[in-house]
C-alpha cells in the first residue's frame, strides 16, 4: 500500500498535477463563494476543460475543486447568512451571529482551518477503507453488483428528496435515458431515432444541462442582484493555536461522522455538518452559545461537511458507485477518459485512486494558505452580479456542450435538458437520482442480464446470494421505513383530528 | 438615461411573477411524462426478448413499469389525498418572460452559431443573457461579452484544441 502511495506522490513530479490541484482549489473556491452554485454545478462546469487534459491532472483538479466548494460554501454562509453550499447551513448558524459580532476573521479562521483538519483526517480514513473495501469487492458477481447498483439508487433516490414517489419516478426518468443508444449485448438499437443517439444519450452535456442551464434560468428568474456590505475581517490570523487544540475531541468525532455520514448515498455532505453539529452541541460545555456564534457550531460543522468530501469517493473509487451527484458528474468525467472507476481501477490504474488520496492531503495547505490569504477576495466573490454569473455559466455550457463532440447535436441535448431540468425543479422531482441513474443504469442493466443468463433466467439467484440478498434487503427497507414513518404519521395526524366520542 | 458607473446599482425594469396551481403543475407534468412513459413502454414491447433472462427490451420494460407506478401514484396523491398542511400551494416563476426569452436566445445562439463563430455567437449570448437578467449598467454589459467571448475562445480554441468548423 505504502509503494502505491509512492506511486501517487510521484504524479506531483509532473508540474501540471500541482498547477491542476491549485487551479481547482482557486475555481472551487470562487464556486462556492458564490451562493446558488456548487461543488456539482462547479464539476459539470469544468469538465469540458479537462477533455484534452492527462487523466491524473483532471481527476486532481476535479477533487480540489470538490473540497474547496465546500470550503468556500461557508464564506458567503459566515458574511451574509447565506451559506454558498446547503452543507454550510449549519455554519452559518454560528458563523453568521460572529459576524454580527465584528468577528468575522475569527470565523472564517475557524472554518477554514476546521475544513482542512476534515479533508486531512478523512483522506486518511479513505485511504484505509477504501483500499481494502476494493479488494473484497473483486470477489463480487454480477448478482452483487446489480444489487448494490440498485442500493446506491435506492438510498439516493429515497433520501435526496421530500417525497418518495418523485425520488422512485427521478430514478426511473435517469435509467429510462441510460437505455437510448445501441444495446451494448445485442448491438440492437433502442430508443435511437437519430443515428446521433446510437452512441447513448451523450452523459456530460445532460449534465450540464441539467445542472448548468437550469440554474441560468433560476439566475434569470431572481433577477439583478444588489450589491452587499463589506464586513471587516480582522483577526483572520489571531486565533490561538490552543482554541483548536481545545477542540482536538471535536475534531475527532466530526472526521467520522462526516466520512462515514458521506459513505453512505445520498446522505452527504449536508446530513454529514447536521449531525455532527448536534453531536457537537451534545458534548459541548457550553452548548447555550450554539447558534449564538459558537466556535465549536462552526469547527463541528465544517470539519463535517470536508470530511464527506473524502466519504463520497469511498464508494466511488473503491466500487463505481456514486454516492452522491457530485461524485456521479466526477465518473462522468472520468468516463471520458475511458477510465471506469470501481475495485479494478487499484490494480489498472493504481495510480488514479492513489493519487487522489496524496492529493486531498497536499490540497489541505494550499487550500488553507489560499482560503486565509484570500479572504477579502473570496468574500467580495458573493458580489459579482448574478446575471453576470448567469452568462458565464451559460456561454461555458454551452461552448463545453459543443465541445465535448464538436458537433452542434451534444449543444442541442444541453438546451433540452436545461429547460427539462428547470421543469423537474419547479415540480421538486430531484434531479440527483436522475444523475445517478444515468450512469448507473448501463452498469445495472449489463448485471442484470448476465446473473440472468448464468442462472438461466430465474429471478431466485439474487436472494440465493447472501450478499446480494442483503443489499437489496437494505435497497427495499429504504423505500418502506420512510413509506411506514409517513404513514404511521398520517394516522396519528387523523386521530389527533377525531374528536374522542365516549 | 442609464448610469454608466460600474457601481450604480443594478435595475430591474420589469418583475413580474406568475403563479400557478402546484397541484395543476404537478398533474399536467405528471400526465405528459405518462404519455412519454407510455410511448417508451409500447417501444419497449417491440424490443426484442431473450429465451435466457432479459433480453434488449426486458430492462427498458421493467423501468417503464417503475415510472409507471411511481407516476401513478404520484397522481392519485396529488388528485384524491387532500392536502391540509401545504405551506406553498403555488408554483411560482418569477419573471417568466425574461425566462422564456433566455431559452429563445439560446435555442437562437446555438442554431446560429455555425454562421456567427464562437466569438460572436457568445459575446451576443452573453450580452442577451445579462440583460434578460436585469442588468442595466452599460460598463458591465459591454465589458464582460467580450472578454467572456475572449476568454473561453483562447481556452477553448487555442489551449485545448477545439475547432469550431
Amino acid at each position: 500500500m505504502i509503494d502505491n502511495l509512492l506511486i501517487g506522490l510521484d504524479a506531483f513530479a509532473n508540474p501540471m498535477v500541482p498547477i491542476g490541484l491549485v487551479a481547482g482549489a482557486l475555481i472551487g473556491y470562487l464556486i462556492g463563494a458564490i451562493p446558488g452554485l456548487g461543488p456539482s454545478l462547479g464539476i459539470a462546469l469544468m469538465i469540458p476543460f479537462t477533455y484534452g487534459m492527462d487523466p491524473i491532472v483532471s481527476i486532481v483538479m476535479l477533487v480540489s475543486l470538490f473540497a474547496a466548494a465546500e470550503y468556500g460554501g461557508a464564506i458567503s454562509g459566515i458574511l451574509l447568512n447565506s451559506p454558498g453550499t446547503a452543507a454550510a447551513v449549519a455554519t452559518a448558524w454560528d458563523g453568521y451571529p460572529l459576524t454580527k459580532q465584528g468577528k468575522t476573521g475569527i470565523a472564517l479562521n475557524i472554518s477554514i482551518i476546521s475544513s482542512g483538519v476534515g479533508i486531512f483526517a478523512s483522506a486518511v480514513l479513505l485511504f484505509l477503507t477504501a483500499v481494502p473495501l476494493s479488494e473484497y469487492a473483486l470477489n463480487f458477481g454480477p448478482t452483487a453488483y446489480f444489487a448494490l447498483a440498485l442500493l446506491g439508487l435506492s438510498l439516493v433516490s429515497s433520501l435526496s428528496s421530500g417525497s418518495l414517489l418523485k425520488g422512485a419516478l427521478a430514478m426511473g426518468i435517469g435509467l429510462a435515458l441510460a437505455t437510448i443508444g445501441l444495446d451494448t449485448q445485442t448491438g440492437v438499437p433502442r430508443f435511437s431515432y437519430h443515428p446521433d443517439f446510437f452512441e447513448g444519450l451523450p452523459l456530460v452535456p445532460a449534465l450540464l444541462g441539467l445542472f448548468a442551464l437550469s440554474e441560468v434560468l433560476y439566475m434569470i428568474e431572481a433577477g439583478a442582484s444588489h450589491k452587499t456590505k463589506n464586513q471587516p475581517m480582522s483577526g483572520i490570523l489571531a486565533v490561538p493555536f490552543k482554541t483548536f487544540y481545545k477542540m482536538k475531541m471535536l475534531f475527532l468525532r466530526s472526521s467520522l461522522i462526516g466520512y462515514f455520514v458521506g459513505v453512505i448515498p445520498g446522505a452527504g455532505a449536508s446530513v454529514g455538518s447536521f449531525v455532527s453539529y448536534a453531536v457537537a452541541k451534545r458534548f459541548s460545555k457550553k452548548p447555550e452559545l450554539f447558534g449564538k456564534g459558537s466556535y465549536e457550531g462552526i469547527a463541528a460543522s465544517e470539519t463535517a461537511n470536508n470530511a464527506s468530501v473524502s466519504g463520497s469517493l469511498a464508494p466511488m473509487l473503491a466500487l463505481g458507485i456514486p454516492g452522491s451527484a457530485t461524485t456521479a458528474i466526477m465518473i462522468g468525467a472520468l468516463m471520458i477518459h475511458g477510465i471506469q472507476p470501481g475495485p479494478l481501477l487499484f490494480t489498472t490504474n493504481p495510480q488514479i485512486p492513489y493519487t487522489v488520496f496524496v492529493s486531498l492531503w497536499i490540497s489541505v495547505p494550499i487550500m488553507v494558505f489560499i482560503g486565509l490569504a484570500g479572504a477579502r477576495f473570496w468574500a467580495k466573490v458573493a458580489d459579482i452580479p448574478r446575471p453576470a454569473i448567469a452568462a458565464i455559466v451559460a456561454s461555458i455550457s454551452l461552448i463545453g456542450a459543443y465541445a465535448s463532440e464538436s458537433s452542434m447535436f451534444p449543444v442541442y441535448v444541453t438546451l433540452a435538458f436545461g429547460v427539462i431540468g428547470y421543469v423537474l425543479r419547479k415540480v421538486n422531482i430531484p434531479l440527483a437520482p436522475v444523475i445517478l441513474a444515468l450512469v448507473l443504469g448501463d452498469m445495472l442493466e449489463t448485471n442484470l442480464r448476465r446473473a440472468l443468463s448464468i442462472s438461466n433466467g430465474d429471478v431466485t439467484t439474487f436472494v440465493t446470494n447472501p450478499l446480494s440478498a442483503t443489499l437489496l434487503a437494505i435497497a427495499l427497507l429504504s423505500f418502506l421505513l420512510p413509506a411506514l414513518g409517513l404513514f404511521r404519521n398520517k394516522i396519528k395526524g387523523y386521530r389527533r383530528q377525531r374528536p374522542i366520542v365516549r | 438615461m442609464s448610469d454608466l458607473s460600474h457601481d450604480a446599482e443594478a435595475r430591474d425594469d420589469v418583475v413580474s411573477e406568475i403563479r400557478i396551481s402546484k397541484k395543476g403543475f404537478e398533474v399536467f407534468v405528471y400526465i405528459v411524462l405518462f404519455l412519454v412513459n407510455a410511448f417508451y413502454f409500447k417501444e419497449a414491447l417491440g424490443l426484442p426478448g431473450s429465451a435466457r433472462g432479459v433480453g434488449a427490451g426486458g430492462f427498458p420494460f421493467i423501468v417503464s413499469l417503475v415510472i409507471g407506478a411511481s407516476l401513478l401514484a404520484l397522481l392519485v396523491v396529488s388528485l384524491v389525498v387532500p392536502r391540509k398542511d401545504e405551506v406553498e400551494p403555488f408554483v411560482a416563476i418569477s419573471r417568466p418572460a425574461q425566462v422564456a426569452l433566455t431559452i429563445a436566445v439560446m435555442l437562437a445562439m446555438v442554431m446560429t452559431l455555425p454562421w456567427t463563430g464562437p466569438l460572436v455567437g457568445i459575446a451576443l449570448l452573453a450580452l442577451l443573457v445579462m440583460w434578460l437578467g436585469g442588468e442595466r449598467r452599460y460598463l458591465l454589459l459591454l465589458g464582460l461579452p467580450p472578454l467572456l467571448s475572449v476568454g473561453i475562445y483562447v481556452l477553448f480554441v487555442l489551449v485545448l484544441g477545439v475547432y469550431f468548423d
